[in-house]
This record gives structure tokens, C-alpha cells and sequence, in this order.
């Protein structure tokens, strides 16, 4: 980092504190600081949306997907234009209509105070710990660039969004996701494009591709079923639609943002804008971690992109270990890139050879990485060896142009404090609107509410800060994210989808229903993430979760029908 | 048992479309885009992978 990098990257995040602070200072009430007095237009709605789910962890992690898995990640998102669709015609007319904070209030309106209740809990429970990742991956830029402790680098990064989001109100979030999705835009473009520049001379875009191919990164789908793997075009699909509807229907951190559209018109405009845009999004950030990949063939990489955490092993008694798989390592790297320099010349036959010497070489660099992580795990138990979130950020530092770096770091910071500021904002709306207003009795003055939402606020983010701590524990960032958010929204989605479209259904069944559907999918999925095996792929969880609340508030509503209305103890609450 | 609450929330589609003149019409693009794009990838990964 030279001192041009410093400077973007100061000026970029002063620049997002002071507009934020600035946009703030007219809302002086609990509609203005929630939901921005309804007045933004649909590009803002769309921008705010898509800056809300691209945090760090999208830059970070999922480059580091393309560079270790290839592009496969992509079909995780095919069913999130479809679930734009529904959400237009379905979710977004009835909130606007009944003029809501949050998207648990409606729940109440529906069926009954406990089911919001309920439901709001969940949400709360599942974008904390989810919130607390989202300030973990910023946080290992830091430890990564300054040799920081983790611990007072999630202090710094949480602390310094919340300062952030509790002066600035959802208006102040909106405008600068704006700002932050077009730098974001720029530098991935300009990232992706320098990266192919640095390739050989007789690489281009194609041969990288075909190179790529070959070591099994450019699988984008995949049309067979099964349930154990994650990404294929079916589970995409359906559980990824399951996932997204629940995802933008019912957290409140994205239903925020597209209610702060000034009609139903705009918020759909933002919502259209999100289903056409992400894919091809998603696709080119990946792309950019499978060009780093193909970089590597032709470049030896570190042996383990953990900078901190490789000095720490040279350091340490296991230095002399590491030295020598360090040299083995080297020598490997050297072997792949003459094969592969060498691969344009030989005949067909021949190439079958040199492909099976390409793969053995793979092989046995994943074998000495494993080494390498063993040896990291005898030195430090407590050390994050989950290598692929560094891959990206490594590549930044050590070979883009400075001012470049500067920029992506900024983009980094930046995206990570639209979309935790997001979720604080969201955490709040729903502690005040669904808890706070609903046991004050709706006597407390506009003044009472905003304070306590600013307190909500404080609250919340010091809690997400405490999950961050044990975050690099836990895994690749964006599949925890998505994992735990896999545990909670089928259950979610299923409660709004029998609000909207099972009308003989009361709110005591939904609420049984989602209590056990609730139990049910925890007691699959958290003993799949203790093992860490998989029986079920974790998207699998929308769709079941979503058809077990249906199914059970179906049959408890049916089964009781006769006693309920025979016996008249019946209570609309 | 909590009796089912009989009001309908949902309201009709009676806004029109700022683009392509009706919402329907610009569902049938971002669907028919996704259909491309799956495509188009599909075939990336055949001549690719």
C-alpha cells in the first residue's frame, strides 16, 4: 500500500461517513429514519438491493469460489430473477398498500400478534449471526494488511459502521449504496481486465477459459440431480428460489430497502432492475476469480494466501517444515507452467500425457497445501485455515497497479459498510416496531421510537460485532452466510406464502407449524454443521422448511377445524 | 384455535408499466433473460469444460 492507496482509501470511507451524516441530518422521525419517507426513486431501490446482498464476502469469497471451485457458484443464483417476479406481483403491492415498517407487521394483520412475533425473532436471530460474518470479511483485510489481531479489527470495522448507521437513517444508506455499486462496477471491471493483461502474451480470454476448463472450473451447469451437491441447475433453481424469495419477501434488511420507494411502480423498477442485473453480475465476479486461477498457472502462488498466518509458521518451531514444502511447492509450480507453456506444440497423442502429468501435479500441490494447513493448525488451533477467502485479496496486493489496490480495498470497505449498515438499520426497524411499539402499546411519542431505535441500533451492532469473533471458524464466508440463512427463511417464506395464499388458514396452525418446521430443520441442519457432512445440500432447506410450515398449518388448521368452531374458544388475539 | 382472518390483502395489478407497457411484458423479459442466460452458460460449459 503506497501512500496514493491510502489516500483513496481514507477519502473514500471519510467521503461515505460524511454523506451518510449529511443525508441524515432532515429525518428527525421514525419514518424518515426508517424508511426514508418513502420518496426514493427506482434506481436507488435497485442499487440499495443489490448493494444490501453484495457485501465484502461477495468480492472476497466468491472469487475465491471461482479460483478454488470454478464458475458453478453461478447457478446459486438462477432462481433469483423468478423470485423478483413473484415478489413484484405478490410481496411488494400488499406492503405498500398497508403501509408498513416491516414485514412482520403485516403477520399481525393477517393472523395474530405471537406469528409476527415469532417470525420476527427468527429474523432477528438469523441476520445477526449472519451480520456478524458480513463484519468478518472486511476484518481480515485489515489483520491481512496490518498483521492486526482479528479480535480488534472486527472491533474497528463494526464500531466504525455503526457509528455510521446510527447518525445516518435508511435515506443515507440508500444514496450511498448508489454510489458505492458504480465504484464497484468500475474496479471489478478494471480488476478483471488487468488480471487478463498479466496472462502470457499468448493467452487470451478463450485460451484462459479453455485452460480453466480443463482443470474443471468452467462446469456453469450442471443438469444432474442430486440432492448431495450443492449447486446444480435444479437446486439453483428451486432451492435458490425458495431462498431469494424468502431472502428479499421477508428480511427486513431488503424489504427496508424497497420500501423506501416512492410508489409500488418504483419499488417493482428496483426490484426488475435486481432480477436482470445479478446473474450476469455474479458471473463476472466469478470470472475474475477464475482468471486469477488461470494467473496461477502461469505464476507461482503462495503456497497458502494466509499471509498472517504463513509468518506465524516461519516464525515458529515449524519453520524448517514449512521451508521444505515451501521448495517442493516451488518446484511443482515450475513443472505445471513448462508443461503448460509447452502444450501448444505437441501432437494429440502427446497430449494426453502432459494432461495426466498436469493432473498429477495438481494433485500433489493439494497435498502439500494440506501439509501446509496442518502444520498452521499444530501451530495456532485457533488459526483460520479456510485459505480461498484470502486468494483474492492476496492477488490484489501483490500484483495490481497501486492506486488500483487502494481502490478495490475501498470498494471492499465500502460495500461491507452498505450492507452491515443495512442490517443494523433492519435490526432496529424490527426490535422498535415489531417488540418495542408492540409491548410500549403504541403510546410512545415519534422522539421515544427514534431513540430507541438509535439504542436498538447500538445494541444490535455490539452483538454482531461479538458473533464476528467467531466467524473464522465457521468456514467460506458467503456459504455460511448462506447456510445459516438456508435454516431460518424456508420457514420464514412458508408463513408469508399461507398468509397471501391459504386464506382459510388461522395463526394458531402457523405458528405450531412454523415452531415445529422449525425444529425440524435445525434438527437436520445444525447436526449436518457440527459433522460437517452433508445428507441434504443446504438450499434444500428453503423448499422444505417453506412446504412443512404449509403442509403442517394445512393439516392443524383441518385436523381442529370441527372442535375449534364447535367448542367457540376460539380467540382472534 | 385462532379463527382464519377473511380479509384479502391481495390487490390487483392495476398499475401500468412504465416500460414495455405492461408488467406482465416485463416479467416475460427478465424470465426470457434468465432463459438465455442459462443457455448461453450451458453452452459455456460445453465447449469450455
Amino acid at each position: 500500500m503506497t501512500n496514493l492507496d491510502w489516500t483513496l482509501l481514507i477519502v473514500t470511507l471519510l467521503f461515505i461517513i460524511l454523506y451518510g451524516i449529511y443525508k441524515s441530518h432532515r429525518d428527525k422521525d421514525i419514518n424518515g429514519y426508517l424508511l426514508g419517507n418513502q420518496s426514493l426513486p427506482w434506481y436507488h431501490v435497485g442499487f440499495s438491493v443489490m448493494a444490501t446482498q453484495a457485501s465484502a464476502i461477495t468480492f472476497l469469497s466468491t472469487t475465491g469460489q471461482g479460483f478454488d471451485d470454478g464458475m458453478r457458484f453461478v447457478q446459486f443464483y438462477f432462481g433469483l430473477p423468478l423470485a423478483m417476479i413473484v415478489l413484484c406481483i405478490t410481496f411488494i403491492p400488499i406492503f405498500h398498500r398497508l403501509k408498513v415498517y416491516t414485514a412482520y407487521e403485516y403477520l399481525e394483520l393477517r393472523f395474530d400478534g405471537k406469528v409476527r412475533i415469532f417470525t420476527a425473532f427468527l429474523f432477528l436471530i438469523q441476520r445477526s449471526l449472519s451480520t456478524g460474518i458480513s463484519i468478518y470479511a472486511p476484518a481480515i483485510i485489515l489483520s491481512t494488511i496490518f498483521g492486526w489481531d482479528i479480535f480488534w479489527t472486527n472491533v474497528i470495522m463494526g464500531g466504525l459502521v455503526l457509528t455510521y448507521t446510527v447518525i445516518g437513517g435508511t435515506k443515507a444508506i440508500s444514496y450511498t449504496h448508489v454510489q458505492q455499486m458504480l465504484v464497484i462496477t468500475v474496479a471489478m471491471f478494471l480488476a478483471g481486465v488487468i488480471v487478463l493483461q498479466m496472462l502470457p502474451e499468448n493467452i487470451g480470454l478463450v485460451k484462459a477459459l479453455k485452460i480453466a476448463g480443463k482443470s474443471g472450473h468452467m462446469k456453469l451447469v450442471s443438469l444432474e440431480f442430486n440432492p448431495k451437491d450443492r449447486y446444480n441447475l435444479f437446486s439453483g433453481l428451486i432451492g435458490g428460489f425458495f431462498l431469494q424469495l424468502s431472502y428479499f419477501g421477508t428480511d427486513q434488511s431488503q424489504v427496508g430497502r424497497y420500501l423506501t420507494g416512492e410508489s409500488t411502480n418504483q419499488s417493482r423498477l428496483g426490484l426488475v432492475m435486481n432480477g436482470l442485473l445479478k446473474v450476469p453480475m455474479q458471473f463476472s465476479i466469478l470470472l475474475v476469480g477464475v482468471l486469477v486461477f488461470v494467473f496461477y498457472q502461469y505464476n507461482t502462488s503462495p503456497v497458502f494466501f494466509n499471509k498472517v498466518e504463513v509468518d506465524k509458521l516461519r516464525s515458529s518451531q515449524y519453520a524448517p517444515e514449512l521451508k521444505v514444502l515451501e521448495t517442493e511447492h516451488e518446484k511443482l509450480a515450475q513443472k505445471k507452467q513448462a508443461l503448460l507453456n509447452s502444450m501448444g506444440d505437441v501432437s494429440d497423442e502427446q497430449l494426453v500425457t502432459y494432461k495426466a502429468s498436469l493432473r498429477e501435479s495438481d494433485s500433489l500441490s493439494k497435498n502439500i497445501k494440506a501439509q501446509v494447513t496442518d502444520l498452521i493448525k499444530k501451530n495456532n488451533p485457533a488459526a483460520s485455515t479456510n485459505d480461498r477467502d484470502y486468494v483474492f485479496l492476496r492477488f490484489v496486493l501483490d500484483y495490481l497497479p497501486h492506486g488500483l489496490i487502494g481502490l478495490l480495498i475501498a470498494v471492499i470497505f465500502a460495500a461491507s459498510m452498505g450492507s452491515i449498515a443495512s442490517a443494523y438499520n433492519s435490526l432496529a426497524a424490527t426490535t422498535v416496531v415489531d417488540v418495542y411499539r408492540k409491548f410500549t402499546k403504541k403510546t410512545s411519542s415519534e422522539k421515544a421510537e427514534l431513540n430507541a431505535s438509535k439504542v436498538s441500533t447500538v445494541l444490535w451492532g455490539l452483538f454482531c460485532i461479538f458473533v464476528a469473533q467467531y466467524a473464522s471458524q465457521l468456514g467460506n464466508m458467503i456459504e455460511v452466510v448462506n447456510v445459516l440463512g438456508s435454516l431460518f427463511y424456508g420457514i420464514i417464506l412458508g408463513v408469508f406464502l399461507v398468509a397471501f395464499y391459504f386464506k382459510n388458514i388461522g395463526g394458531t396452525a402457523t405458528f405450531w407449524a412454523a415452531v415445529i418446521s422449525q425444529g425440524i430443520i435445525l434438527g437436520i441442519g445444525i447436526p449436518q454443521l457440527i459433522l460437517k457432512k452433508e445428507w441434504i445440500a443446504y438450499l434444500w432447506f428453503n423448499p422444505i422448511g417453506c412446504f412443512l410450515v404449509i403442509g403442517i398449518a394445512w393439516m392443524i388448521q383441518n385436523l381442529w377445524k370441527k372442535s375449534e368452531y364447535s367448542s367457540s374458544k376460539t380467540t382472534n388475539d | 384455535m385462532t379463527k382464519p382472518k377473511t380479509d384479502a390483502p391481495i390487490e390487483e395489478d392495476s398499475e401500468h408499466a412504465p416500460i414495455l407497457g405492461t408488467w406482465r411484458n416485463v416479467y416475460i423479459l427478465v424470465a426470457g433473460a434468465l432463459f438465455v442466460s442459462i443457455i448461453l452458460f450451458y453452452l459455456f460449459t460445453l465447449y469450455f469444460a
